[in-house]
């Protein structure tokens, strides 16, 4: 099993939790992601899971001129996302915590 | 789109919209509208090519639409293995398989160019098909029976015309559109090869046309045994059982045939059943012809041959009305 079968189940808890911090536009959150830790992330998996969660309401979206370089689109939390941020922490929490138990025994 | 700085960026944007053409024009704009900006970024970071850095465009493609929930392509979250989805992943990979022994990745790639030809050879079928079923006499149908060439002519093109203007159509289509199309066409495919395979297997086109006789100047067969008589209404068949018809039928004064054909066209010797004005008749053989028992001639036939051998019953030929051939070998020696 290697780290994007896990991301794909998580990515929208991912996206969702650095967007809590600050909006962001699609590239600087794929950077965010990274520097998180979460090296495998890929580009189009961002750019992708944005979009589901803007249709899905979770997001809601405006253009930032910009004087130097293109204009971007920001994407940010509303209510409806800080809703499904809380519950779907909750769950990764409960599951986290079960593993982490299963795997007590195991070596590092 | 707009120019990008950088051709790398717009070949790489052109890809990724490529292998998003199924999609309708709207989705597959919101889908690649941060792309363009996204690409100068990440060249603009200097640490590889796109393809290194992103991998390749048609992988992009595939985990922007898994993401954004376009396809369900995760392996682990297959709901149900209907029949269409299991045929339309067969199909795929059979594509592939068969595209590498062509040298591309995918053989429909290189069939792609290929499809306005098709579209004209569909609209070709179809106008045979208006014209005379499965009755194809040429390039250009003659309509009906009155063989109208004119018209056959006309519903060429206009059938021609229809099928490619409906191939360039329905390109931007909906999958629902280019599915009934893609039906229609095989469909089409397929009766022009049975129609095919009917014609090779029956020598020609079906009914309403005739073989011509073989011409070597012979217009009548006389048939003699080997006492020197005639056989009347003789009929002769090669080693295959087909009748072997020669010659010319004769016709009276008021243009009736005369002498006696059986049901289904095949000839009785002589045709003209008038011994006067024929070859004088041989006399007896005197000696056996090598090779052959002269006594029992319904043995004669070669191996392997129909008319099936020592049974008096009728030869393989159809139509043959089932009463045995006449005289000799009806006691069945």
């Amino acid at each position: 099993m290697d780290s994007s079968q896990l991301l794909k189940g998580v990515l929208d808890l991912a996206v969702l939790a650095v967007l809590k911090d600050e909006d962001g536009y699609g590239y600087d959150i794929v950077r965010r992601l990274r520097a998180a830790g979460l090296h495998d992330v890929g580009d189009a998996s961002v750019y992708g899971t944005l979009r589901r969660l803007f249709q899905s309401g979770a997001l809601t979206a405006y253009v930032v001129p910009s004087e130097e370089g293109p204009h971007r689109k920001y994407y940010a939390l509303n209510q409806a996302g800080e809703r499904q941020l809380a519950d779907s922490s909750g769950v990764w929490r409960t599951f986290a915590a079960a593993m982490d138990t299963m795997l007590k025994e195991v070596a590092a | 789109m707009t120019a990008l700085g950088s051709v790398e960026a717009e070949d790489y944007c052109a890809a990724v919209r490529a292998a998003l053409t199924d999609l309708p024009a709207s989705q597959r704009d919101e889908l690649t509208e941060d792309l363009p900006d996204h690409l100068m970024e990440v060249l603009a970071e200097g640490e590889g090519s796109l393809i290194e850095r992103l991998g390749r465009p048609e992988q992009y493609a595939a985990d922007l639409r898994a993401a954004a929930g376009l396809e369900t392509a995760d392996e682990a979250d297959r709901p149900r293995e209907d029949l269409l989805t299991v045929g339309r992943r067969w199909l795929r990979r059979a594509d592939e398989r068969l595209g590498r022994t062509v040298g591309a990745s995918r053989l429909s790639e290189q069939l792609v160019p290929l499809a306005p030809a098709w579209w004209v050879v569909r609209g070709w079928i179809v106008a045979q098909w208006l014209a005379n079923r499965g009755d194809w006499q040429g390039i250009v149908p003659g309509v009906g029976d009155s063989r109208n060439a004119p018209l056959g002519l006309g519903l060429v093109l206009v059938c021609v015309v229809a099928s490619v203007w409906a191939g360039f159509r329905l390109r931007g289509a909906p999958s629902w559109a280019r599915a009934a199309s893609a039906v229609i066409s095989v469909i089409v495919a397929l009766w022009a090869i049975v129609v095919l395979a009917g014609n090779s297997q029956t020598g020609g086109s079906g009914g309403g046309y005739v073989a011509p006789p073989v011409d070597n100047g012979i217009t009548d067969l006389y048939v003699y045994d080997q006492s020197g008589n005639l056989v009347p209404h003789a009929r002769i068949f090669d080693q295959n059982g087909n009748p072997v018809d020669m010659g010319q039928p004769c016709y009276d004064a008021n243009g009736n045939q005369i002498g006696v054909t059986s049901v289904n066209g095949d000839y009785s010797y002589p045709l003209c059943q008038s011994p006067v004005g024929g070859p004088a008749a041989p006399g007896p053989l005197t000696a056996t012809p090598s090779g052959a028992n002269p006594s029992t001639p319904s043995t004669v036939p070669p191996s392997g041959a129909a008319p099936t051998g020592a049974t008096p019953s009728t030869p393989a030929p159809t139509g043959a009305s089932t009463a045995p051939p006449p005289a000799r070998s009806s006691s069945g020696r």
